[in-house]
């Protein structure tokens, strides 16, 4: 199985394509923004770290929107993993800058008023996250923490495409997913024996 | 409950490990790569590479030997030393680094942590604040791995390198390092009440209580070189982590 990642310039792949090769067992593309994804693919990554208004105009200079837009409607799964996974939504207060609009809603900055005492921004650090589905479809009930490193997070509009949540700032989403659409604010692919079980259980999804 | 991130800090020089005590005395303690494998199979929740290699300020960070580093990783990475140009910042960060780890650069080169961090975002960018406690004047910021005073009241400094765009302050204190004596927890409690960014307690870790000491004084987060490359009593080199997860 071949995973493609996109390289629109942001953020870092070496450890992701480590952990996805290393560890869960599938092969690695690194595809360029804009390029053509080969048939075939079935999943496609998103990654991303750093500034929201930075990357927004790096994923339109190189058309990255036509490229997923085709990739989804052969029905391909997507995945964004922190900064990527925040410019699936439509807009972020961090630059205010439009994202790809996949999910509605908008990537917002934690106020103050919202921490809690001890916490601070950036939230940076491991944390638990819940899933947030119909008790009929939880297959997992471990507790699961990954690695966060952000000072915006995803707002969703429609309160179904919140995937995950986790307990900081009074609580905010950890994850959204929205048919064939996943995107998590944390590091899977530094989150070792959990990252690697998230990566492998988004894999086998079909 | 609040999950405290634990930071085993690693020292390169001319690419191989080492440890220093009271930033002095490199001892070789063995291969880098072979032991972020080993930090890896521990689960270890965050680790920090710092470069203290002569050279690292003429030639820059040695981006094959990190670039191999930051791929075996599978936990966050920062790193520390040589770094000057934006260049170079968004380099480390392509190549799997989370954080950046400025130090000499926040006096030799003014306005690079506000060129990162409005690049990469603060929370990529840290503030790494050396500083000995000085008979007369008090303390005091040194740069150049503890060899150049800076001038000023430390607070004051560490408040400008924050608002310049720095995420987290890693606050050193070098007459502690590799001595076991447990945190500046006076320090740790003044900064973390001054800034509302992370603080990061490093230098004197001997034990999981000192860790808790700084935590309860502010720290968001521990970091501990010596405690976790060696075994005491006779430093014989081991690597290891903690057994126990430590909460607030």
């Amino acid at each position: 199985m071949t995973v493609a990642i996109i390289n629109y310039g942001v953020g870092n792949v070496g450890s992701l394509v480590n952990m996805l090769e290393r560890k869960c067992g599938v092969h690695c593309e690194v595809v360029d923004g804009g390029a053509a994804l080969k048939k075939g693919i079935s999943h496609c990554i998103l990654p991303g770290v750093g500034h929201f208004g930075f990357a927004a105009e790096e994923l339109r200079t190189r058309r990255v929107q036509n490229q997923l837009d085709a990739f989804l409607k052969t029905g391909g799964h997507l995945l964004g993993i922190c900064l990527g996974a925040q410019l699936l939504l439509e807009f972020s207060e961090e630059g205010d800058a439009c994202g790809l609009g996949f999910i509605l809603g908008q990537v917002r900055k934690f106020q103050k008023g919202q921490l809690n005492e001890g916490e601070r921004v950036p939230h940076m650090g491991w944390c638990e996250v819940a899933l947030r589905r119909k008790p009929a479809e939880r297959e997992e009930t471990d507790t699961k923490r990954f690695y966060f490193v952000h000072s915006y997070h995803m707002v969703p509009e429609k309160q179904e495409d919140v995937y995950m949540t986790a307990d900081f700032a009074g609580g905010f989403t950890a994850a959204v997913k929205r048919g064939n659409v996943t995107g998590v604010q944390f590091h899977p692919e530094k989150s070792h024996a959990f990252g690697i079980a998230f990566l492998k259980s988004w894999l086998s999804g079909s | 409950m609040r999950r405290i991130r634990v930071i085993p800090v690693l020292l390169i020089a001319d690419g191989k490990l080492v440890k220093t005590e009271k930033f002095k005395k490199p001892k070789y303690v063995g291969d880098p790569i072979n032991a972020i494998r080993i930090f890896n199979d521990k689960g270890v929740d965050e680790l920090a590479v710092c470069d203290i290699s002569k050279d690292r300020f003429s030639r820059g960070p040695d981006m094959g030997l990190l670039e191999k580093l930051a791929s075996e990783a599978f936990m966050p990475m920062a790193y520390g030393g040589g770094i000057s140009t934006l260049d170079q910042g968004v380099a480390l960060i392509k190549s799997g680094f989370e954080k950046l780890a400025i130090n000499t650069g926040l006096v030799e080169h003014p306005g690079l942590v506000t060129q990162l961090s409005e690049r990469l975002g603060s929370q990529s960018v840290v503030a790494s604040v050396d500083y000995r406690k000085r008979l007369i004047g008090g303390l005091q910021q040194f740069t150049h791995s503890g060899g150049n005073r800076v001038r000023g009241d430390l607070v004051t400094l560490i408040k400008g390198w924050v608002d310049a765009g720095a995420g987290e302050v890693w606050l050193n204190c070098i007459e502690r390092e590799a001595t076991y004596t447990g945190y500046d927890i006076e320090m740790i409690e003044r900064v973390s009440q001054a800034l509302p960014v992370p603080i990061v307690g490093i230098g004197g870790a001997g034990k999981v209580e000192d860790m808790k000491e700084a935590i309860d004084a502010g720290a968001s987060a521990v970091a501990a070189g010596a405690m976790f490359v060696y075994q005491r009593p006779h430093n014989a080199v081991l690597i290891s982590y903690l057994k126990e997860e430590i909460f607030d």
